[in-house]
C-alpha cells in the first residue's frame, strides 16, 4: 500500500461471528453484519477511487470529524460495495456536505429523515443499478449498498449514532440504505440531471432529507387532471414538514403515471406546477394546537399566502419530478426535513 | 453583551459536542428539562419559572 494512510490498525478475531460481536462492541455498524475492512480491500477501493487516501471529501456534523478518501473507503468496505461503487459513495457525501442541505440539523433531528441517494446518469447502468421493478426496495447490490455506506459514513465519522446524537424520536427503516436511480428509460422527459443544468452524459448524484416513500396509487384514472388530484391529495399531508418548513420534496412518478400526464402535452414544469398549485392542505385539516404552533412560525407573508390553505413548499420548484419503477400504476412522494434543500454533485 | 445557550435534557449531549468542537468549551449552557413542545401556556410558565433563577445566575456567572 503506498500513500498517506491515517486509519488505525485494529486486530479483530479472523472467526466471522467474533469479529460481527466485536464490531457490534465497539459500536461500528447498524445492526446488520459487516464486511471486514482489511487493509487489502481498502486499498482496492482507493484505487478504484483514483484519489489520495488522506484527501478529505468533508468534515461531517456533529463530530464535524474529517470523513476522507479513505474514512469513506473503510465504511463502503463494511457495507457490502463493490470498488466501482465508491465514487458514488464519494459524491454522495460531497453533496450532503453542501451547507444548503443542513447536515447538522439532518443528522441530529428528531424528524424521521434519512439521507436518500438519487443517481442520475450512464453510471447508474454502468453499476448495474435498479431503476425499475422495486427499485426502492431489495435485491440489487449497488442500491442497497451504496445507501448503507453513506449511512455508515453518517454514523461512524459524523457520530450520528441513534440516541446518542442522532435524536431521532422513531427514526427510520430508510436509514439502513436509501439509494435509487432514475429511470431514464422510461421517461417522457429529459433526465433530472439535465434539467439540473448537467450533460446529459454526465452523472450526478443528488441527497436527498427525505422521509421514506409515501404511496400514491391510481388504478383509475383516465386523465391527467384526475391523476393530478390523487397525486396532490397524497402530497397534501399535515403531518409533513414541508407543510410548513418548506424546502424541497420528490416525487417519482412511475412510468406509467408519467407517460399518463406526457401523452396531454404536460412537461415537467408543468406537472411541477400544477402539482405546488393543487397541494394545499386546508386549515381544518391540522390539530387546532399544531396550527397554532405553525402560525408561530411563518412569516407574515407566507401568512397571507396560506389563509385558507397550507402548501407544500414554496414555488413549483420545489416539487421535483423524476421517474422511477416499473410497470404497474404506483407512484410515490418523498416528503424532507424541510429546513433542507436536495443537493447535487458530479460523480467524477 | 452576555449571552446564554439554552438546550433541553434531551439535547444536552449534543449542545455540549458542538460547544467543545467549536472552540467554546466552556459555553453557558443551561439545561431546561424535556419536553417544552405540547406544554400548554401555564405549564410552560411554570416550566420558564423554575430554572429562570438558574438561568440569571448563568447569565451573571464569570
Amino acid at each position: 500500500m503506498t500513500g498517506d494512510w491515517a486509519s488505525a490498525r485494529v486486530e479483530v478475531p479472523a472467526d466471522l461471528d467474533a469479529f460481527q460481536d466485536e464490531m457490534e462492541r465497539r459500536g461500528w455498524g447498524d445492526g446488520l453484519p459487516l464486511v471486514p475492512p482489511t487493509p487489502e480491500r481498502v486499498a482496492a477501493f482507493v484505487a478504484a477511487a483514483g484519489r489520495p487516501p488522506a484527501e478529505v471529501v468533508a468534515s461531517l456534523p456533529p463530530t464535524w470529524a474529517e470523513a476522507t478518501v479513505e474514512k469513506v473507503a473503510v465504511n463502503a468496505v463494511m457495507a457490502g460495495c463493490r470498488p466501482e461503487h465508491l465514487p458514488v459513495v464519494l459524491a454522495a457525501i460531497r453533496a450532503a456536505a453542501q451547507e444548503p442541505f443542513n447536515l447538522y440539523a439532518v443528522q441530529t433531528t428528531t424528524h424521521p429523515c434519512a439521507v436518500l441517494v438519487v443517481v442520475s446518469g450512464p453510471v447508474a447502468g454502468d453499476l448495474g443499478m435498479n431503476a425499475g421493478y422495486g427499485a426502492f426496495g431489495p435485491g440489487n447490490r449497488a442500491n442497497a449498498t451504496i445507501g448503507r455506506a453513506v449511512r455508515l459514513v453518517l454514523m461512524n465519522v459524523g457520530g450520528a449514532r441513534p440516541g446518542t446524537l442522532d435524536r431521532a424520536t422513531q427514526g427510520t427503516p430508510a436509514k439502513y440504505t436509501y439509494c435509487v436511480a432514475e429511470n431514464d428509460a422510461a421517461s417522457p422527459w429529459e433526465p433530472l440531471r439535465v434539467a439540473l443544468g448537467h450533460d446529459a452524459a454526465d452523472s450526478v448524484v443528488t441527497v436527498v432529507a427525505g422521509e421514506g416513500p409515501h404511496n400514491i396509487n391510481d388504478h383509475g384514472s383516465t386523465t391527467a387532471a384526475s391523476l393530478l388530484r390523487q397525486i396532490t391529495g397524497t402530497l397534501a399531508t399535515p403531518g409533513s414538514n414541508n407543510a410548513y418548513m418548506q424546502g424541497d420534496s420528490y416525487l417519482f412518478l412511475g412510468p406509467e403515471h408519467a407517460r399518463q400526464l406526457a401523452a396531454e402535452g404536460l412537461d415537467r414544469a408543468a406537472v411541477q406546477r400544477l402539482v405546488f398549485e393543487g397541494a394545499r392542505i386546508p386549515r381544518e385539516r391540522f390539530g387546532p394546537g399544531q396550527l397554532e404552533r405553525i402560525e408561530q412560525v411563518l412569516s407574515a407573508d407566507q401568512l397571507a399566502a396560506t389563509r385558507e390553505a397550507l402548501r407544500v413548499g414554496a414555488g413549483p420548484e420545489d416539487v421535483r419530478v423524476l421517474v422511477v419503477g416499473g410497470d404497474g400504476r404506483h407512484s410515490c412522494w418523498v416528503p424532507t426535513f424541510g429546513m433542507t434543500r436536495s443537493c447535487t454533485e458530479p460523480i467524477t | 453583551m452576555r449571552t446564554l445557550t439554552v438546550t433541553s435534557d434531551r439535547f444536552q449531549e449534543l449542545g455540549r459536542l458542538q460547544a467543545r468542537t467549536l472552540g467554546v468549551p466552556d459555553l453557558r449552557l443551561a439545561v431546561i428539562p424535556h419536553p417544552l413542545a405540547g406544554l400548554d401556556p401555564e405549564a410552560a410558565r411554570e416550566r420558564g419559572r423554575s430554572v429562570g433563577r438558574e438561568l440569571v445566575a448563568l447569565l451573571g456567572a464569570p
